[in-house]
């Protein structure tokens, strides 16, 4: 008979650690190992599925058939690769925001979003060369990467449960003003060349507010107190 | 309600297990008994094919109606199977041949493992005991009187053995179910659907004396003990005193014990005692009076009468019954896991004392009753007494084995000897 030195519960026999702290069993007046069959053999667990890729074939599968539609009709009308080739692009883009996440056995938020942001970063260059144009590196670029670091930096904040609820909701509206600020900074630079905030001072000043205001609150027990009491639902 | 041999609708409370039940998740628990030698496989495949016909609310495959899943009489049998490193693994319907019920044997260990959408607890046993019986006569050729819950396969089925009992008993008046949100343990997730179950062997003549001295019954005894095991947890945290959530516990309760019912499916309630750790520390006889005073509250045949008619007059429900089941089923999924889990920390099962004829106790050495994981607490307890030891099996689906060593020490600081046993290490934890 042994017994763990820390909980003080006698162990089975075969357990060479203690179940329930994890503690080596030591038992000076039986040198050797004390053997018992395990509980249960160790024929591993069949049939558990720890992420969906089974479901990434048809979901493509499904994606597939508008993309190749409007490819037939588009080459059977136009004799050329015109406006489906939208089509397309929009879809791949579809495909990588639903499918890649489901490749995985635990959720990957941060490599999510990278691979998102990559996309829909490339998705715009082909745009910008579907239009012939010369705004992606000036407009598209920035603005995309700056979405991607606003939905990552929400992700973070509304995921810090620890936190409260004022404190991510001021986080989470300072981060909106941000991009917003910043968004119209680079469509200010792209356009007109110069380092200017306009109509995003309609968005950022009272995000800016209504931040600065829960976290006043988040501070103030007596007020918060104050507020749950009045907005209770 | 009339049942035809060879279909009948899901009872009261199976209906939401399927609606229920997600991808890597199903209600299941297990019952096992252990011989004193090697078990055969061959003789428990005819064991299984002379008991499972004696009970044709398990010799069934269930199936998609247009408004309702319902059961369809299944021939033959589930497949016989090893068991694995862990017990009440996710179940594949189709794997195991459309059967809601799995066999399995390891070493000297036969096993059942049941989807609660055939039967409790108590129908489990009848199942297990007249399985076993059968096996020792074929193995043995003992002579086991079948009465009781061992029953006679030779014998037809009764109509009373898979009647919905809850619909036969539904009374007058339904209760409300709306109750406060529990504290929920948290730890991180096993890799690979893995249920680790760690097992306390503990002498019942000490542990009645215990509680015998606080004037409680053994479960009620256990569940004070596991409140205060999970207050303990939720305290080291660190929370705010306000911040706090109640710590309940589920605890089903047999219905057959206060109506009249035969029934092999489902036929338990539940009650939910618990602490609101906001108003302070607990002592042990503050938990065990809430605890006493709760079950003596709710545990009265009326009181688990309007608990249940509220889910029969939910089934019953005009609006309810047409709605076309691939409508109803994402409610009621949501319905669950809104209503369901979230009213309790954990759930603690005790089919009490285990009684078996002596051709049979002779032979078996051991018995256990264990819970599958649920759907969303990580932990979850079942008790089982036989043979003068009552064993107490913990499951979790987390890697921390905070609940058992919180519940574990205190029974064993309180003068309980306990011996544990858990298949953690199978996994390298």
């Amino acid at each position: 008979m042994s017994y763990c030195v820390n909980c003080g519960v006698e162990i089975q026999k075969g357990q060479k650690s203690c179940p329930l702290c994890g503690v080596a069993v030591i038992n000076p007046a039986q040198p050797g190992p004390e053997s018992a069959p395990p509980m249960y053999p160790p024929t591993p667990v069949t049939g558990y599925r720890d992420n969906y890729r089974d479901f990434i074939g048809p979901i493509a599968i499904l994606l597939l058939i508008p993309a190749l539609v409007s490819l037939i009709c588009n080459v059977l009308t136009a004799h050329a690769v015109t406006w489906s080739a939208y089509v397309m692009a929009a879809i791949g883009l579809a495909c990588v925001f639903v499918l890649f996440p489901l490749a995985f056995s635990r959720p990957r938020p941060a490599l999510c979003i990278a691979v998102d942001t990559a996309a829909t970063a490339a998705f715009l260059f082909l745009l910008q060369h579907l239009t012939h144009g010369r705004w992606f590196f000036s407009l598209g670029l920035p603005i995309c990467l700056a979405a991607g670091l606003f939905v990552w930096a929400l992700f973070c904040v509304l995921g810090r449960k620890r936190w409260g609820k004022l404190a991510r909701a001021a986080l989470a509206l300072g981060a909106a003003g941000a991009f917003t600020l910043a968004t119209d900074v680079f469509i200010n630079l792209s356009l007109k060349g110069a380092w200017r905030v306009g109509w995003s001072l309609y968005a950022a000043v009272p995000c800016a507010l209504l931040a600065a205001a829960a976290l006043l609150v988040h501070h103030n027990r007596r007020a918060k107190e104050h507020m749950r009491r009045r907005f209770f639902i | 309600m009339k049942q035809s041999p060879r279909w009948m609708r899901l009872d009261n409370a199976a209906k939401i297990y399927p609606a229920a039940k997600k991808r890597n998740w199903s209600a299941l628990f297990r019952l096992s008994a252990t011989l004193d030698e090697a078990v055969d496989p061959d003789t428990l495949r005819r064991a299984l094919a002379r008991t499972l016909p004696r009970f044709p609310a398990f010799a069934v495959r269930m199936k998609t109606g247009m408004f309702w899943y319902y059961l369809e009489h299944a021939e033959g049998a589930p497949p016989v199977q090893e068991d694995s490193c862990c017990p009440c693994p996710v179940l594949r319907l189709k794997a195991n041949g459309g059967f809601g019920l799995r066999v399995r044997y390891y070493g000297c260990r036969i096993a059942v493992e049941f989807f609660h959408v055939l039967t409790d607890g108590t129908g489990g046993i009848s199942f297990l005991k007249t399985l076993v019986a059968e096996y020792l006569t074929l193995r043995y050729g003992a002579t086991v009187p079948r009465g009781g819950d061992i029953l006679d396969c030779s014998a037809p089925a009764l109509p009373e053995e898979i009647e919905d009992s809850f619909l036969a008993h539904a009374g007058p008046v339904a209760s409300g179910r709306s109750e406060k949100k529990a504290y929920r343990v948290r730890g991180t997730p096993n890799r690979g659907g893995f249920v680790t179950v760690t097992c306390g062997d503990i002498p019942v003549d000490r542990l009645r004396d215990k509680a015998r001295e606080k004037g409680v019954s053994i479960t009620q005894y256990l569940t004070a003990v596991l409140i205060l095991a999970i207050d303990d947890i939720q305290r080291q945290e660190n929370h705010p005193a306000r911040k706090l959530k109640p710590v309940k516990i589920c605890v089903p309760i047999n219905l057959r014990r206060f109506f009249k019912s035969r029934t092999t499916r489902n036929f338990a309630s539940y009650v939910n005692p618990g602490i609101e750790p906001r108003m302070g520390e607990y002592t042990l006889d503050e938990v065990l009076s809430c605890v006493y005073h709760h079950m003596g509250l709710e545990i009265t045949e009326k009181k688990l009468s309007a608990k249940f008619t509220a889910n029969v007059r939910s089934e019953k429900n005009a609006l309810l019954r047409v709605t076309p089941l691939f409508i109803k089923k994402p409610i009621m999924k949501m319905a669950f896991h809104i209503a369901g889990d979230r009213k309790t920390s954990s759930t603690l099962s005790n089919l009490g004392q285990v009684h078996l004829p002596p051709e049979m106790a002779e032979h078996v050495g051991q018995m256990d009753f264990i819970l599958g994981p649920l759907s969303i607490n990580p932990v979850a307890c079942a008790a089982l007494s036989y043979n003068g030891r009552l064993h107490i099996n913990i499951t979790r689906t987390i890697a921390e084995p905070k609940v058992e060593r919180a519940f574990f020490t205190r029974l064993f600081k309180l003068g309980i000897p306990v011996k544990v046993e858990s298949n953690a290490k199978v996994q390298g934890e």
